[in-house]
């Protein structure tokens, strides 16, 4: 049985449910209480994940923390029709790679300044801004040449992969750090393709693409 | 800028996103001249540019739902007619009909070149946008640049296209590029070589006093296997371009000294 160390508000947590609501695998979820009671730094937790960082994710006995590293675990266990952790060609696996390290970039920067605004957390918000919006044009750029050489998704595969998955949390939270996606249409777009995923689920901050009916 | 400069400004016609940004059931949101704007597209095509503000409570319309027909803001539900936005259905009043006065802003549109126009003051006589008389056109990449609208009409001259056919030779010496201005907020780029000429189209959007869009077009058709090289090429000259231009921004001796009665805010 797979068990979750759990914050809600957090969007790296909350990417590892989302997986695992894609892949409809059950799980539970063991909550921590990460603000204001920081029990991710606690004695006990530290012993779990030296780094003292959430998720962390143990299934039957093994225990691994990062939640890019737990997408990719979880994947490769649990996606029999390996769509969303493709490793048949290199090349592929190379890019989704760089896209999985571009998505902790994301958590460093426009996580740091929701932290900041919300939590009050104590960064340098301008420069968190300012490098999340460095990052946000990257993205933009490339999901816009997406959208014209492949299928919209940040690998050019006709089904989204954890690199989606990894990056699209702190994205949308984006405007709760003060970072508005007002000049990022390519990004809004596949914001929205993300929430019409089938068995898209949301956290709070991240609201469903509301039904068309 | 000065209320004159505005005046003049709210009678242009202003390119606003491309065709390609509206999608089915996407909402695209955007600024001009400091106005929020929703833009969607109707199911058969129409597009709808309106105020990004619910004229019932002001919530923003960008968070609610294209319908295809109608849009529904996230708030209360209220509906708002294409074409008109006037206000179709209340859900707390199903019985009652919506009052002629619930109606959303509604700017003018126009679609030309691959882009989607509207101006701010629809009650006062247009100037024309300035259109080419090229039938088929390529949207290429957009960029917004943080920095006023003078500053990036003076950088848009360095802008530098190669011709598209020949993308995959090395460059020579006969071949040329020139960039200039057609009015002060469009720019036309005749790049040629050989026989071969590319023309590219750059227009400006005053999103607000700090921020300018430019959106670009390729007059004529790419061959398909240059589509995605061009495409690249462009892009690559403009976000260049992009950040030369806010380098000078953050510069204060020179980056403000372009906009003629200084910052707005």
């Amino acid at each position: 049985m797979i068990t979750l160390y759990d914050y809600e508000l957090s969007g790296n947590c909350y990417k590892v449910r989302l997986l695992l609501a894609l892949l409809a695998v059950p799980y539970s979820r063991h909550p921590i209480d990460f603000y204001p009671g920081r029990e991710h730094k606690s004695p006990w937790f530290l012993a779990l994940n030296p780094l003292g960082q959430l998720p962390v994710l143990e299934d039957d006995g093994y225990v691994l923390r990062d939640a890019q590293a737990i997408l990719v675990y979880l994947a490769s266990r649990y996606d029999h029709s390996e769509r969303w952790y493709p490793r048949a060609d290199p090349a592929l696996l190379g890019t989704l790679t760089a896209w999985l390290m571009f998505a902790d970039a994301i958590t460093s920067t426009a996580s740091a300044a929701r932290l900041h605004d919300g939590m009050f957390y104590d960064f340098d918000i301008e420069q968190s801004r300012a490098g999340a919006h460095r990052l946000f044009r990257i993205l933009d750029e490339h999901l816009w040449f997406s959208e014209r050489s492949a299928t919209g998704w940040i690998c050019e595969r006709a089904h989204p992969t954890i690199a989606d998955i990894a990056v699209f949390p702190y994205v949308q939270l984006s405007e709760e750090g003060g970072i508005p996606r007002r000049d990022y249409p390519a990004i809004r777009r596949w914001l929205d393709r993300m929430k019409m995923l089938a068995g898209f689920i949301t956290m709070p901050g991240i609201f469903p693409l509301p039904s068309h009916a | 800028m000065s209320d004159v400069d505005d005046a003049e400004l709210r009678r242009r016609w202003f390119p606003i996103c491309s065709r390609d940004d509206l999608q089915a059931k996407h909402i695209f949101e955007t600024e001009l001249l400091g106005r929020e704007l929703a833009v969607w597209q109707e199911i058969h095509g129409d597009v709808n540019v309106w105020a990004n503000r619910c004229p019932h409570r002001g919530m923003r319309l960008t968070v609610g739902v294209n319908l295809g027909g109608e849009l529904r803001c996230a708030y209360h539900g209220y509906r708002f007619a294409d074409g008109s936005g006037l206000c179709t259905s209340v859900p707390a009043q199903p019985e009652r009909a919506p009052p002629r006065s619930l109606c959303v802003k509604v700017y003018p549109v126009l679609q030309a070149e691959n882009l989607i126009w509207t101006r701010l003051a629809d009650d006062e006589p247009a100037t024309d946008p300035p259109l080419s008389s090229a039938g088929a056109s390529v949207a290429l990449y957009g960029v917004a640049i943080k920095s006023a609208l003078f500053s990036v009409g003076t950088l848009l001259a360095h802008y530098r296209f190669r011709p598209s056919g020949a993308l995959r030779e090395p460059e020579t010496e006969d071949e040329s590029c020139s960039t200039s201005p057609i009015d002060a907020y469009s720019f036309r780029s005749v790049a040629r070589k050989n026989q071969m000429t590319t023309e590219v189209r750059l227009f400006l959007q005053p999103v607000d006093a700090q921020c300018t869009a430019v959106h670009a077009i390729l007059l004529g058709e790419i061959a398909a296997e240059l589509r995605i090289p061009t495409l690249r090429h462009h892009a690559l000259q403009l976000t260049r371009l992009r950040d030369a231009c806010e380098r000078l921004a953050r510069t204060p001796s020179r980056g403000n000294s372009h906009a003629p009665g200084g910052s707005r805010s």
